[in-house]
């Protein structure tokens, strides 16, 4: 569903579409900026209930809206033979991922302005007590006219800016001289006490109510909350990985994710509508708590799409690759070999972490674990999802397969 | 108005295909002023002049037609970076022309030697292949332009790259290979 048909809670206007000359990689690569931000924003204005935050997200998705349309102009203008359509159709296919990312971010934040506040046991499932990303206005005369550079929020107050807004122009990533004017909205990440301070100094602080303390009910619910975030956003890294290194074995686990993600889709229904009575007595917050699930299921939706067009033969385009290539990091997937150093062994007694790899889940033949603790214990053909540095590929490779019975010989 | 309709069509299509009109009468004014001194005089010339011309106006369409798609797609910015995949298109389409060259060059000797005129074949093989070589490089200049054009305003490149590149073609042929074979023979 589209938040701007939801209820009048936002009134986008919807910006008239007419051809620009943009390249497709070019429009490929905001789309994807724009709602990996959404994501981000859209979480945390839900759960801090902020209001300007959740009307930056709508902004962005009407952004990513009109952006795909110029996209799939300037795509039907590319192709001329069968070799163009082939390549243009997973162009076309991972940009409706993209969007369909985006529109589940637009859900959640929509959430916001339709006035339905989190429930506190989404706060404990996702751990969100470090840092916070919030939207704020430039009205103090003392930013205006400044360069970011000049301003140095990042030393001085512990907040880094991920992007500014100036009327309907984006921009992601700002470099550091970037000038702000009055109007501007910036939006900042970092420590909710950076955070806090930071809305002072710009006179918008509101203080949090107090939570809830956990109760032992909600357990069951908020760690099924925290597997579909978790699994959203590994399955998200993982198809984007699948389509760059046209890997059909990471792909598959992404289509293994989105049967699972289904599965638990259901259970936490279930259990959100069996315990809705004791979880709250307002059914804002019920509804909540569903929708935060549909928006779940639809972005892993999304992700499944864009591993389908590696499993459908199609090469990635060189562009994808581009695209992908500017994240710094690289998901692999590694089968657990028998006599490696991993079997058998404790993630803390493991080399994992010391290489740099982050474990971001383990899947043991239909089952899952996901964000294993230091405690976990790697089974051999365990199936390793990591999160790595490009250079330590091999080496990290070599430690979960274990050495061939050839290296043996010669060591 | 409906793109369809004879009116849009025309208001359309009209500027456009009087200065394609310009364009052709100048290559058939080219031609009328050497058609005595040089193409009747080395009739192996005027054998070969529709093929020789079509062929480098056809690399011209072909070079257009791949560089839209790459800076559609965003293999090559607005201002045709990176170079390595200009250059490659345009090393690659050259090799393609050196080959309907000889072709070109082997036909044009055989009616030459039918005719009876006296002209070598290292001399035919260079007329074709310096007026060859010569045309195509201008057209892909204009080729360069023709693209930005097309991507700035989404032109349709049946209706505007294609015909452009074939009447530019045309021109650029004849005259080069008039020129050529004025100071080669």
């Amino acid at each position: 569903m589209y938040g701007k048909y939801a209820g009048g809670a936002s009134r986008v206007e919807l910006k008239k579409v007419e051809y620009k000359p943009i390249s497709v990689k070019e429009l490929l690569v905001q789309m994807s900026k724009f709602s990996s931000l959404m994501v981000d924003l859209a979480y945390t204005a839900y759960l801090y209930n902020k209001k300007s935050l959740a009307e930056e997200v709508m902004k962005l998705e009407e952004q990513v809206d009109y952006l795909s349309y110029l996209l799939l102009m300037n795509a039907s203008l590319a192709v001329r033979d069968k070799e163009d359509a082939e390549m243009i159709a997973g162009i076309l296919k991972m940009a409706s991922a993209v969007d369909g990312i985006s529109n589940a971010a637009a859900d959640i934040a929509n959430l916001v302005l339709l006035g339905i506040s989190s429930h506190d046991l989404v706060d404990y499932a996702f751990e969100l007590t470090y840092e916070t990303v919030d939207a704020l206005e430039i009205k103090n005369t003392g930013f205006i006219g400044k360069t970011l550079e000049e301003l140095s929020f990042e030393s001085k107050l512990g907040v880094n800016v991920i992007a500014v807004r100036k009327g309907k122009k984006w921009i992601i990533d700002p470099s550091p001289d970037t000038k702000l004017e009055k109007g501007d909205i910036i939006i900042v990440r970092g420590t909710i006490d950076s955070v806090d301070h930071m809305e002072r100094v710009f006179g918008v602080y509101e203080e949090v109510i107090s939570e809830e303390e956990m109760k032992p009910e909600w357990k069951k619910i908020s760690t099924l909350v925290e597997d579909l975030k978790d699994i959203n956003e590994i399955m998200i890294y993982l198809a984007y990985s699948a389509l760059m290194f046209h890997n059909h074995r990471l792909a598959k686990e992404v289509l293994e994710l989105e049967e699972y993600t289904d599965k638990l889709h259901t259970e936490y229904e279930l259990e959100v509508l069996k315990l809705h009575d004791k979880l709250s007595k307002n059914e804002k917050t019920i509804l909540g708590l569903l929708r935060l699930g549909i928006a779940a299921e639809n972005m892993a939706d999304a992700a499944a799409m864009m591993a389908e067009i590696t499993l459908r033969g199609l090469e990635p385009h060189p562009i994808i690759r581009d695209i992908i290539n500017e994240s710094e990091e690289l998901i692999i997937a590694v089968r657990v070999g028998e006599h490696s150093d991993v079997a058998n062994k404790k993630l803390i007694d493991t080399n994992l972490e010391d290489s740099g790899a982050i474990v971001l889940a383990v899947r043991r033949g239909k089952k899952w674990y996901f964000k294993p603790t230091e405690e976990f214990i790697f089974h051999p053909d365990d199936i390793l999802i990591l999160k790595i540095f490009p250079e330590m590929k091999t080496t990290i490779k070599r430690l979960v397969k274990g050495a061939s019975p050839k290296e043996k010989a010669v060591q | 108005m409906p793109y369809y309709k004879a009116s849009s069509i025309i208001k359309q299509s009209l500027p456009f295909f009087l200065f394609l009109l310009v364009l052709s009468l100048t290559t058939g004014n080219v031609l009328n002023t050497f058609v005595d001194d040089v193409l009747y005089k080395y009739i192996f010339l005027l054998v070969v002049l529709p093929g020789f011309i079509s062929a480098i106006g056809d690399t011209g369409s072909v070079f257009v037609s791949r560089l839209t798609s790459h800076i559609f797609i965003g293999e090559l910015d607005s201002s045709f970076r990176p170079f390595r995949i200009l250059f490659s298109n345009i090393i690659g389409l050259l090799l393609t022309t050196l080959t309907h060259l000889l072709a070109i060059s082997g036909i044009a000797y055989i009616v030459s030697l039918i005719f009876a005129i006296g002209v070598d074949l290292v001399v035919i093989v260079a007329i074709f292949l310096l007026s060859g070589f010569s045309s195509v490089l201008i057209l892909m200049f204009f080729g360069i332009i023709t693209t930005y054009l097309t991507y700035k305003y989404g032109l349709n490149p049946d209706n505007f790259t294609s015909p452009l590149m074939g009447n530019l073609g045309d021109l650029v042929g004849s005259a080069t290979l008039i020129l050529f074979a004025l100071l080669l023979i």
